[in-house]
Order: C-alpha cells, then sequence, then structure tokens
C-alpha cells in the first residue's frame, strides 16, 4: 500500500515537472532586453591616477630584511628554543621510565 | 604521581606547558597568515565622469541608460519633464543591478522585488535605504556627473 | 579536576576512536641503533608537505592564473598584500628543503638498502613521490610567468621532447601546443595546483600505510651485528618518545625556513621579454643543475646519435635501474651484502653533489 502511494507521488511530481515547461512558466529567468549603454570618461583623483603597475624597485624594497623583521625572527626562535627545551626534558623523563620497564609493560 | 593538595602531577603540569608552547608558536605564526587573508583592497572611485552632449541628447523623455563610475554601475533617467537624474545602479538591499521602469516611472530590483520611486527614495520590497544620488550639471559642451551629495548616503567603498 | 580530564578523554575516544590511535602508535617500535637519524627524514618531509599545503592555497587567494595577470599578482603579493612577501618565500623555501630532504631520505633509504623485501612497494610509491616532488617543484618556479620562468618553461619542455617515440607527444601535451605561450602557464597551473598535489596525496596516503605495517627497515649491518653478539636491537615506542623527537625536528625546521625566508625573500625577475634573447648564466633551479650539468658535458653528436636524446636516454635507464632496484638487487633480496648496489649508491651520490656543485659555482 505504501509503496502504490509513493510510486504515485512520485508519477504526479514527474508530470508537473515536465508540464512545466509547456506551461510558458519560465523555468529559468528571462534575460533582460539588451540595455542601453552611454559611453563616460573618467576624471581619476590624484591616488587613482596612479598606475596599479608595480615596478621592479617595489618589489626589491619590499624584499629588504627591516629590523621589525629581525625581531619577529627573534621572537619565534626565542619560542621554539623554549618548546624544544620544555620538549626534550619531557623526553628525558620517558627515557627513565623507559628503563623502568613502564612503557615496555604495555607492549 | 599526583599530591592529594595540587591540581595536577607534575607531569601533566609539564605537558600542559609544552602544549600551551606549541599553541603560541601557532599563534605567533597564524598572526601575519591572518593579515594577509584580511587584506583591504581599496578600489579607486573616480572624482567625476563625463559624458558628451551628442550621447545625452540620444535619451528620450521617460528612458533610462546605464553607465560606468569607476567600479560602481550608474543609471542615467530623463523624466518625463526632461530632467536629467543619475543614482547608483546598485540596489541598497543585495546589490543587484536595478531597471527603470518607464510604465510605472519606478526603479524595480528583479532580485527580490524592490521598488525605487522616481527621486531614488525607496517605496516598497526590502531596500532598506534610498538609492544613492549623483550630481548631474552641464559644464560647456558636456555633461559632468559627480559621486553622491554631501551628506547623502555615502556609496561603500570596497 | 582529574575526573574531568579522564571524562574528556572517554568522550572523545568513544567519538573519535583516539585511543585506538595511539595505542597503534604505542605498539610501533622504532629501533635505536646509529643509522635511526634517517628515520626522521619522512616525518620531515610530511611537515613540510602539510607546510605547502597550507602556504599553497593562501597564496591562490591573490595569484592570478593568466598570461597577461600572473606576474602583476605575484607582484601585488610580494608588495601589497600585508606579509604576502613572508608567505610567498615560506612556500618557495619549504618548496626547496622538501626537495633537499627528499633527496636525503632517497640517498640514505637506497644506500641502507630500505628497498629489500617486504618493502619494494614503499620503494616503489616513494620513487613515485620523488618524481612528482621534483615536478611540483619545477612547476611552481614557472607560475609567476618572470623571464626565468619563461626560459625555464621553454628548455624544461624541450627536453622531455627528446625521448625517441613518445617525445613529440610529451611536449605537446606539457606545452599545450607547439609553442610556450599563455596556454603553457594554463597546463602548468592546473599541474602545480590540481594534478600534483592530489597525485602526491593519494601516492602518500599509500607509502605512510606500508611504511606503518612493515615497520621500520633496519640496516642489514645492524642486523648481522645483533645476530652474531645474540643481542636485540634496542627499540623504543613511537608514542611518546619518537612523536616528541619528532616536534622538535619540526620545530627546528619551521624556525630554520622562517629564518631563510625572512633572510632571503624570494625574487621575482623581470617581466617576459618574448624577443630578448636568454640571460648569460642562465641555469635552472638548483635541484636539475646535477642534469644541465651532465648534458652540457655530452658532445653534439655521440655516433650519429643526437647528444641530448644519448644523454635522456641515459639518464632514464640509470633512473629506470633506481627504480626496479628491489628486483634488481637479488643479493639484497635474500639479505646478502650487495656491494655493488653499494657502489652505484654511493657512486650516484657523489655524481649528483659533484655535478649540482659545479652547475652552482661555474
Amino acid at each position: 500500500m505504501k509503496r502504490i502511494l509513493a510510486s504515485i507521488l512520485l508519477l504526479a511530481c514527474a508530470a508537473l515537472f515536465t508540464a512545466s515547461f509547456f506551461a510558458g512558466a519560465p523555468a529559468h529567468a528571462e534575460e533582460a532586453a539588451a540595455v542601453k549603454i552611454i559611453p563616460t570618461t573618467e576624471i581619476k583623483t590624484e591616488e587613482g591616477s596612479g598606475a596599479g603597475i608595480i615596478s621592479a624597485e617595489e618589489v626589491e624594497k619590499a624584499r629588504a630584511i627591516t629590523a621589525e623583521r629581525i625581531y619577529w625572527l627573534i621572537g619565534l626562535w626565542l619560542l621554539i628554543v623554549l618548546a624544544a627545551v620544555l620538549i626534550r626534558w619531557q623526553l628525558r623523563d620517558d627515557d627513565k621510565l623507559y628503563h623502568e620497564g613502564y612503557y615496555s609493560r604495555e607492549l | 604521581m599526583k599530591i592529594k593538595e595540587s591540581l595536577l602531577s607534575r607531569r601533566d603540569f609539564f605537558t600542559g606547558l609544552i602544549y600551551g608552547s606549541l599553541c603560541s608558536i601557532a599563534a605567533y605564526i597564524a598572526y601575519p597568515v591572518a593579515r594577509f587573508l584580511f587584506h583591504e583592497k581599496k578600489l579607486p572611485l573616480p572624482k567625476a565622469v563625463t559624458m558628451t552632449m551628442a550621447d545625452i541628447e540620444k535619451l528620450a523623455p521617460n528612458s533610462s541608460a546605464y553607465f560606468q563610475y569607476g567600479y560602481l554601475p550608474g543609471i542615467l533617467v530623463r523624466t518625463e519633464s526632461g530632467d536629467l537624474k543619475a543614482f547608483s545602479a546598485k540596489c541598497t538591499h543585495l546589490d543587484c543591478n536595478v531597471n527603470y521602469n518607464s510604465d510605472t516611472k519606478t526603479f524595480h530590483c528583479a532580485c527580490h522585488d524592490g521598488y525605487f520611486d522616481i527621486n531614488g527614495k525607496n517605496i516598497a520590497g526590502p531596500p532598506p535605504t534610498p538609492l544613492p544620488a549623483f550630481t548631474v550639471k552641464q559644464e560647456g559642451d558636456v555633461m559632468v556627473i559627480t559621486g553622491p551629495e554631501e551628506g547623502g548616503e555615502k556609496i561603500k567603498t570596497a | 579536576m582529574e575526573e574531568q580530564n579522564i571524562q574528556v578523554k572517554k568522550a572523545l575516544d568513544e567519538r573519535l576512536m583516539l585511543g585506538a590511535l595511539i595505542d597503534l602508535a604505542r605498539k610501533k617500535l622504532v629501533p635505536v641503533h646509529k643509522h635511526t637519524i634517517w628515520y626522521y627524514m619522512g616525518a620531515l618531509l610530511l611537515i613540510l608537505f602539510m607546510i605547502q599545503m597550507i602556504t599553497g592555497p593562501i597564496l591562490l587567494f591573490y595569484y592570478k592564473p593568466a598570461a597577461e595577470t600572473a606576474y602583476q599578482s605575484v607582484a601585488e603579493i610580494m608588495v601589497k598584500v600585508p606579509y604576502g612577501w613572508l608567505l610567498r618565500s615560506v612556500h618557495h623555501w619549504a618548496s626547496n628543503l622538501m626537495i633537499l630532504v627528499a633527496f636525503v631520505h632517497f640517498f640514505s633509504t637506497f644506500l641502507v638498502k630500505a628497498y629489500r623485501r617486504p618493502r619494494e612497494f614503499a620503494w616503489l610509491t616513494g620513487m613515485v613521490m620523488f618524481l612528482l616532488v621534483l615536478f611540483l617543484g619545477y612547476t611552481g618556479y614557472t607560475l609567476p610567468f618572470d623571464e626565468r620562468a619563461f626560459f625555464a618553461l621553454n628548455v624544461g619542455t624541450d627536453m622531455p621532447g627528446a625521448i625517441p617515440v613518445v617525445g613529440a607527444y610529451v611536449l605537446e601535451f606539457l606545452r599545450g601546443g607547439a609553442q610556450v605561450g599563455a596556454h603553457t602557464l594554463n597546463r602548468f597551473f592546473a599541474l602545480h595546483v590540481g594534478v600534483l598535489p592530489l597525485a602526491l596525496l593519494a601516492v602518500l596516503a599509500i607509502h605512510i600505510i606500508l611504511v606503518q605495517m612493515h615497520g621500520m627497515s633496519i640496516p642489514l649491518s645492524i642486523e648481522k651485528k645483533a645476530q652474531q653478539e645474540k643481542k636485540k636491537i634496542p627499540a623504543k615506542p613511537m608514542f611518546p618518545h619518537f612523536v616528541w623527537h619528532d616536534a622538535v625536528n619540526g620545530l627546528v625546521l619551521v624556525g630554520l625556513l622562517f629564518t631563510l625566508a625572512v633572510c632571503m625573500p624570494s625574487e621575482l625577475g623581470s617581466i617576459i621579454d618574448y624577443l630578448k634573447p636568454a640571460p648569460v648564466g642562465v641555469k635552472p633551479d638548483w635541484f636539475f643543475l646535477w642534469v644541465y650539468q651532465i648534458l652540457k658535458w655530452i658532445p653534439t653528436y655521440v655516433l650519429g646519435i643526437e647528444g641530448e636524446i644519448v644523454g635522456i636516454t641515459g639518464l632514464a635507464m640509470v633512473a629506470a635501474v633506481i627504480f626496479c632496484a628491489p628486483f634488481v638487487d637479488w643479493k639484497s633480496q635474500r639479505n646478502e651484502r650487495s656491494p655493488l648496489f653499494t657502489a652505484f649508491a654511493v657512486i650516484s651520490l657523489t655524481v649528483f653533489l659533484v655535478c649540482t656543485a659545479i652547475g652552482f659555482f661555474f
């Protein structure tokens, strides 16, 4: 009984879908009529008037090492050394446990 | 081994320190990455645009034409009485381009059925604010169109 | 506090099966001997690959992959986008380090004969990945479409053209036509961003599963010594010992990477001029210098055949032997010493180092 109802519902949906193509109601948005466009000339502002092209000198300037970058790098290394030292301490503790047989018991 | 009075064992404290330092390294590196991803790029808008009188004369009363104002689309309308009005063509709801309907003399946005009257005021549908108006002035033999009036709606810069 | 801790662990374990993963890692034993240091190379490669998979798509937010816009978009990344220079340089240096560590990983496994039974497929997948990584490096530095990239495109796609029979098809496939142009950049972009990373991911998955299944290979000399002395080879569990070791190595690697990126940021050559001659001293990137140098030494014609063809075919044959090493080196398969292949490995390493050095300095 459920299967018959389900198939009727499915057929009804299929019929509706097919009918929509013939009913005239568009299934997709209609294209707008061709628009009328008036050409313009821009009067640029001072900042806007500079060309967007980036020169090789600007690229070289961006590549130059500054003090700020070195400070950032030193900060990164300090954090890395801190983490590395902490991890090695933990490793020493783990090695001690390993030699006491703590880990090999589970294997 | 954890003594009763303390929250954590010494080992757990240490593991916490390690994870904390690793997270701080991640955050330290994530800052430049975040700045990189949130790069505000300001697209320039021109001071004004000009149109030739010949092109303007071709515009019949109660009709519209589009024009480019930098990266913004603009819509120029000649009313029935012959006045020229210019507005930003971007609907103030969700940025679709509006259309001038010469029968109802309103601007219509097809995306969510928004309506603006001939002066750009939002009259029906979801748009929350009026269309930003441009000033249209004839200077010699060109028509000069400038960005929104002072005190009017400011066009959002990108 | 501790009960809450255990409750959180139990909740996560129930849903994510993390407990099972950690158990696996605890059971995995890594042998500790004088060659253990080479075991770290795989994890380093994985970390570098993950860095590339993060910085690559991030750069993709601003890179415009068309011939007219590529150069300016890279210049914009360097100059206008905040920390663009840093992320581009990290991506560039990570690729160099990845290729360097790949060479170290390749030569170390080749020398200790880790390709012996039952690890043949781990070797084959590794060799495929090696080629993919080299190709990724090559396609990457053509993307800014500057002068250097243009010559790299020309020469790099011309060389496979010298392969007999299939050469012309390979050349046309790589170039997207007969000549290098805008369509070539599109192809190299598709290769670098889509095809090669996905292929690498797929092969990497197989490689990692195989390596975990078989465990770490122990060099023959150490195995034999342990057998003679009737001693067991000491081994430590992967979790937590080697996970911590890998973490420290990874941290130092990240530090080194950012140091290189800050102190020697990536360059951007000049804009392509299709009519300009190749600049004096133009050379391929460092990982192809050995090929460049060897081909330079081969005379124009060898026994009537074009030198280029002889060179590339010769190198291809050597590469084929290395690819099939597990199946050719039958002494290693029987777990016997194989001095011929050891010599072969030492000679290839020496040739690689010497040719790269000569190509770099002269």
